[in-house]
């Protein structure tokens, strides 16, 4: 007994420091269970004409979450119109809200949905495994136009520790670990997007491309994700910044690494590579894998 | 999807009462390819009085006096840089042979996608006769700037009536493009077209604050100039050469169809040489200006100039300045520099 009381705090301390409502990713037969109760919020994020067409039926559909601002392509909006799209949703702080997707392939944009969710101050919020396409594929009730449900009077109150800023990574450069979320190519150094401004990646950076998240449209286990990072050395008691070229990518890991694993010093940088390039003080490095 | 006529629209939709060869003609005799397609029409509605025109008199008629048809817009948009003659061959060499080949047949907005840069998507729903498919007609015609402005497909901020489920329809109803009798020259005439102020009583809405500001600029600015979320293209790149860039922009001047008017205005593309190739020289360049007052789809309730007035009123941010026209333009355009 004597020993096993120091390994149940250290879990204690690794363990989210929230008590989480809902599982961070659910399947279908879940929300099919869970989608009428009181409370829940089935958010469906894509196109208006594809939501019009088919949906979850009760889902509302929310565009606008992440905005274009300052030559960034993705950015969190203004406080006050992001106040007004969650509240306008029917959304407020206690709602378990379910964010709906095409499918596997926009599993990162989900969960760029579900970080600025919970960010913002609705703490129990849960991406659906497969999006929409796993909804229709397992034969589940749909139904079509336009739904909307009661506003609420939400106001955010951001979770500052969920985001990085370009100063934050810039400061903790030599300190935190930087994780980036692009391909292997990107990485190395061997392409990059137009808008990026330098080949290659943040010295010390740890590649964890988003692509390894899902197999055949799903997230893969969770004991499976577990080893990968672990194999990698990301160490859970230290700073964490998860970056990608726009933002997006990132969020998948960040959602794994905070809300799954329960890591709680992770920061996702929307800004990324996209705003990071451009600062002559961080020089990327390509040609190597660390 | 593709060209495959559904079974369920061939039993559904009351237009196959018709045989094919009653809209589309060829030979239904002839059992092999060749034969049966012997003097097919593949667009039956571009002649919507004689097909469409059968049943939906009313409208077949007026539509060929719409824009949509006759692209008139498109034509009175430049025809005035020219002199009579050279008006003359404009109209013959480039207007019919080139702009005007991009007008939509009714087809176009109720049957199959237009075929935009060679991409052909298909029939729309299996040949069935749809009231609207606006993501596969509107939005490929016009997607070159309004429909992804709409959707914020450029990266940029999705419009709030886009957010709010709102689509092209819901403003632009068929009246506006099946035309009234009447053969407008421009957009701007055409009656039956949305307003802002038509669907919001500015009088009654938001805050005290609010309902000043609205007041104050009521004549004097365009809801575009304060409501506009984000940069919206401008078609520089295109035509008019000499370092002008494709880069999306904001651009406040005075509006060249509204005397008094502060609006949004986006550069077209009509450079003094643009039809040199056809051998056109345009006497009259300067008579219009090289932009024109447009109303971008990214509205948003709030952006940088509802925020701070002194974005317009102390720093001009993006009001067009004389030194930021293009280079060798026409002369019309200091009259819209604020
Ligand atoms: C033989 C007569 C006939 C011809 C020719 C005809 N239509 Fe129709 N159309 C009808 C009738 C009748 C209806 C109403 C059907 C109904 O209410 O179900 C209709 C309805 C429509 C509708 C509305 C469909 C809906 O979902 O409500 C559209 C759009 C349409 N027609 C387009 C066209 C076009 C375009 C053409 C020419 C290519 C055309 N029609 C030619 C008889 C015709
Ligand atoms: C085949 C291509 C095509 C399709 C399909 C099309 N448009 Fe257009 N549209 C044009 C062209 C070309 C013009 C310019 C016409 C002119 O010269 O004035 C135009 C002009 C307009 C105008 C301004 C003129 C007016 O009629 O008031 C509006 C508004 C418009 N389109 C909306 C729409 C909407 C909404 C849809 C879908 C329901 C649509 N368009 C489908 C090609 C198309
Ligand atoms: C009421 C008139 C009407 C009838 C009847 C009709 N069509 Fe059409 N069809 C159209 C229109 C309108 C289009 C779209 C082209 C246009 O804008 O005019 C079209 C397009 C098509 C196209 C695509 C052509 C291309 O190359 O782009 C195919 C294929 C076609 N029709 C097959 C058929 C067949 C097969 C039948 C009989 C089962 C049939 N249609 C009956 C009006 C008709
Ligand atoms: C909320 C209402 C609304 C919606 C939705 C809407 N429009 Fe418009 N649109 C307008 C208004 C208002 C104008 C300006 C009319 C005028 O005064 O000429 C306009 C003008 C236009 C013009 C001419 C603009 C120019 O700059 O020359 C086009 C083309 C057009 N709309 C296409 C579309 C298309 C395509 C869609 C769907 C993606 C759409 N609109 C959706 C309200 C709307
Ligand atoms: C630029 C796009 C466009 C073109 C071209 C067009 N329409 Fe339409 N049409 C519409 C829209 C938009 C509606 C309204 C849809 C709605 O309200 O759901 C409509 C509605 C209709 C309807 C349904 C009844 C009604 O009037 O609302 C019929 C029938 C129709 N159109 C026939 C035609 C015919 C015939 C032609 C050619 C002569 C034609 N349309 C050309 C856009 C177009
Ligand atoms: C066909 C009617 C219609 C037209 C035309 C129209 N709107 Fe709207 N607009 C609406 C509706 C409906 C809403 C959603 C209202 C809501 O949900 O509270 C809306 C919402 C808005 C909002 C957000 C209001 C809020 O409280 O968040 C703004 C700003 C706005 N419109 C500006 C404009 C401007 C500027 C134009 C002209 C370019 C325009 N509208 C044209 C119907 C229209
Ligand atoms: C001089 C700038 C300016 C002009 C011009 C302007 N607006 Fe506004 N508008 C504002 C401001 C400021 C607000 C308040 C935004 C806020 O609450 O933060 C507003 C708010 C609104 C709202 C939301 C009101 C609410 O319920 O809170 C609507 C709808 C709207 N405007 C429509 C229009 C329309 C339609 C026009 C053109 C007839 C127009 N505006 C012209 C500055 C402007
Ligand atoms: C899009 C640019 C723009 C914005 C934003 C804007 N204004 Fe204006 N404002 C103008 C223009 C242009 C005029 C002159 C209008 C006219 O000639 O009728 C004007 C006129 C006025 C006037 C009338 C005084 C005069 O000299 O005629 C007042 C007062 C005013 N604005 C206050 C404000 C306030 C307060 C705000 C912020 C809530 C604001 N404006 C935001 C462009 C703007």
């Amino acid at each position: 007994m004597k020993k096993a009381l120091p390994i149940l705090l250290a879990a204690a301390l690794v363990a989210p420091a929230f008590a989480r409502g809902v599982d961070p990713i659910v399947s279908v037969e879940w929300l099919a269970a869970n989608s009428a109760k009181p409370g829940v919020v089935v958010v469906d994020v894509r196109k208006v004409d594809d939501y019009k067409a088919g949906h979850v039926p009760g889902a509302v559909n929310v565009l606008g979450l992440f905005v274009a601002k300052d030559g960034l392509s993705n950015e969190v909006p203004e406080a006050d119109d992001l106040s007004e799209i969650i509240a306008d949703a029917g959304i407020d702080a206690a709602s378990t809200v379910v964010v709906v997707e095409a499918d596997g392939a926009r599993f990162a944009w989900a969960t760029r949905v579900a970080w600025t969710l919970v960010y913002a101050g609705v703490p129990n919020v849960a991406v659906l495994d497969g999006g929409y396409a796993e909804w229709t594929k397992a034969g589940k009730e749909t139904a079509s136009g336009f739904e909307s449900r009661d506003g609420t009077d939400f106001k955010v109150k951001f979770v500052d520790s969920y985001i990085s800023t370009k100063d934050y990574v810039v400061k903790n450069l030599r300190r935190a670990q930087i994780v980036d979320a692009r391909s292997y190519d990107t990485y190395f150094g061997v392409t990059k997007q137009g808008f990026v401004e330098q080949f290659g990646h943040i010295p010390g950076a740890t590649a964890l491309p988003a692509s390894w998240l899902t197999v055949g449209g799903l997230v893969r286990p969770k004991a499976e994700l577990e080893e990968a990072v672990k194999a990698l050395k990301l160490d859970p008691k230290k700073d964490m910044v998860v970056h990608c070229d726009s933002g997006v990518l990132c969020t998948a890991w960040w959602w794994i690494l905070s809300q799954q694993l329960g890591w709680t010093k992770v920061r996702s940088y929307d800004g990324s590579a996209q705003e990071i390039s451009k600062d002559p003080a961080v020089k990327f490095v390509k040609y190597v894998w660390k | 999807m593709g060209y495959v006529v559904s079974k369920d629209a061939l039993e559904g939709d009351a237009h196959f009462y018709l045989d094919c060869t009653a809209c589309h003609k060829g030979d239904s005799s002839k059992a092999a390819k060749d034969g049966a397609h012997t003097g097919l029409v593949r667009r039956p509605s571009d002649d919507p009085v004689g097909s469409c025109g059968q049943c939906h008199e009313e409208t077949a008629k007026t539509y060929t006096l719409s824009l949509h048809y006759t692209a008139a817009g498109m034509k009175h948009g430049v025809s005035p840089r020219f002199d009579a003659p050279g008006e003359r061959i404009f109209e013959e060499k480039v207007f019919q042979q080139s702009c005007r080949s991009c007008h939509a047949s009714c087809g176009d907005c109720h049957v199959k996608s237009p075929v935009i840069s060679g991409v052909d998507s298909g029939l729309l729903d299996g040949h069935r006769f749809v009231k609207k498919a606006e993501d596969k007609t509107c939005a490929l015609c016009h997607g070159g700037r309004v429909w992804p402005e709409f959707t914020g497909d450029y990266g940029g901020t999705p419009d709030v009536h886009y957010r709010k489920g709102m689509t092209c329809s819901d403003c632009h109803e068929g009246k506006q493009f099946h035309g009234d009798g009447v053969a407008y020259e421009g957009r701007k005439q055409v009656a039956d077209k949305p307003s802002c102020a038509g669907c919001h009583d500015l009088s009654k809405l938001g805050k005290a604050s609010t309902k000043e500001t609205h007041a104050t600029h009521a004549d004097g600015v365009s809801c575009s100039a304060c409501h506009t979320a984000s940069a919206y293209r401008q078609c520089s790149s295109c035509h008019l050469g000499g370092g002008a860039s494709a880069s999306p922009a904001i651009v406040l001047g005075h509006s060249p169809r509204t005397p008094g008017q502060l609006t949004t205005l986006r550069l077209i593309p009509t450079g003094r040489a643009t039809f040199a190739p056809a051998g056109l020289e345009m006497k009259n360049y300067d008579s219009l200006p090289n932009y024109w007052d447009t109303v971008p789809h990214n509205i948003a309730k709030r952006t940088d100039r509802t925020r701070d007035c002194d974005t317009c009123h102390q720093e001009g941010l993006y009001y067009l300045e004389t030194e930021r026209l293009p280079a060798g333009g026409s002369t019309k355009n200091l009259e819209l520099v604020p």
